[in-house]
């Protein structure tokens, strides 16, 4: 497929002004033109509420900020934003449990910094042509942790028995998931 | 797993799928010579980015050498200077310095541990780094850049464990 992704806003909230420019180099190849690049929480949540992205990527450390807190204040609806908005992080923070907190805050998908072009737009993609229901349960709301189930798809199956499984299956831990195909710098190298 | 009425499912508008076609984009190939023509193009504000974050570690292991009180502190500016270098590195044809900046994030970690030998194996990691970008070292470096990652990778480990 090759997707025309030339009307999406995305917003970059990272506090490295170089990965700025990296990202609008990558974003701008894949058609994305409207790319607004912040580097801190409060003007993260200044664009989300004037300016309306589509999509959301964030490191897991913006300076001294958490950006992972920040996904969880998103989450919640903190400020105006918009709770469902699909969540990218990009990070290199790798470790094992960064990738289960950026799950348990509600992120869509994780990627590892030196950033690939090719997972980059596999996973925007994704979000865009798989988007996947959200959970609400005790502790936790964001996206279902498992990928999009031929269950879930249609309005007409919301709130059956079928759901209730699915959501249930989706609070299984699935880090394995989140992190197929995370670009770890030693795998590279092999 | 047995069905939980505590859990609610929510299927949001996809308004995103009113904003993407499914063609008309460009390919996957195409995207990724655009791509990375663009960042060729960063080329060179990359080596003065680089040169920068090099000078700072240069300059943070000295402090942190020369003040052990301050060493903490100085320790968590390294890592937050070295974590920058290992993510751009790669993008910019220098996998060896995304090697070496990630062995040095994770021999100083959360920055709670300061020795003197870790800030000797730190300053053998910065000396590495510089010898990458003075030597102009793309790619991996051959026999010789597995060599030295492998020899950084067991000190890392050792000093670690101790």
């Amino acid at each position: 497929m090759a997707y025309d992704f030339s009307a999406l806003k995305v917003l970059v909230v990272d506090d490295n002004a170089h990965m700025h420019q990296i990202m609008r180099s990558i974003l701008g190849a894949m058609r994305i033109k409207d790319v607004r690049c912040v580097a801190d929480v409060e003007q993260a949540f200044d664009e989300l509420g004037s300016w309306g992205p589509d999509i959301v990527i964030v490191d897991v450390m913006i300076g001294d900020q958490d950006g992972l807190d920040f996904v969880e204040q998103v989450r919640g609806g903190e400020r105006g934003a918009n709770p469902y908005i699909p969540v990218l992080v990009l990070t290199g923070h790798t470790e094992r449990r960064q990738i289960t907190r950026a799950r348990d805050v509600g992120v869509h998908e994780v990627l590892a910094k030196p950033v690939s072009i090719e997972n980059l737009y596999r996973r925007l993609a994704a979000m865009v042509v798989q988007p996947r229901p959200f959970v609400r349960a005790k502790g936790y709301f964001g996206p279902c942790r498992r990928r999009q189930e031929k269950s879930f798809q249609g309005p007409e199956r919301r709130g059956s028995s079928e759901d209730s499984d699915a959501a249930a299956e989706a609070m299984v831990p699935a880090v394995e998931e989140l992190t197929e195909g995370l670009d770890d710098p030693q795998g590279e190298a092999a | 797993m047995k069905p939980n009425a505590q859990f609610e499912v929510i299927n949001p508008p996809n308004t995103l799928a009113g904003k993407v076609k499914a063609t008309g984009g460009p390919e996957l190939d195409t995207i990724v010579r655009e791509a990375e023509e663009a960042l060729e193009d960063l080329q060179e504000s990359y080596s003065v980015w680089v040169r920068q974050d090099l000078d700072q570690l240069d300059r943070l292991l000295r402090q942190a050498l020369a003040n052990p009180d301050s060493a903490a502190q100085k320790l968590k500016a390294i890592h937050q200077t070295s974590h920058d270098i290992k993510g751009q590195g790669a993008t910019f044809e220098f996998p060896l310095l995304t090697h070496i900046a990630a062995s040095l994030c994770t021999l100083i970690g959360d920055g709670g541990r300061s020795n003197e030998v870790l800030l000797v194996l730190a300053r053998i990691h910065v000396d590495a780094l510089n010898v990458v970008l003075k030597e102009n070292i793309r790619g991996m470096g051959g026999a010789q850049g597995k060599q030295m990652i492998e020899m950084l990778r067991a000190a890392v480990e050792k000093v670690l464990a101790e």
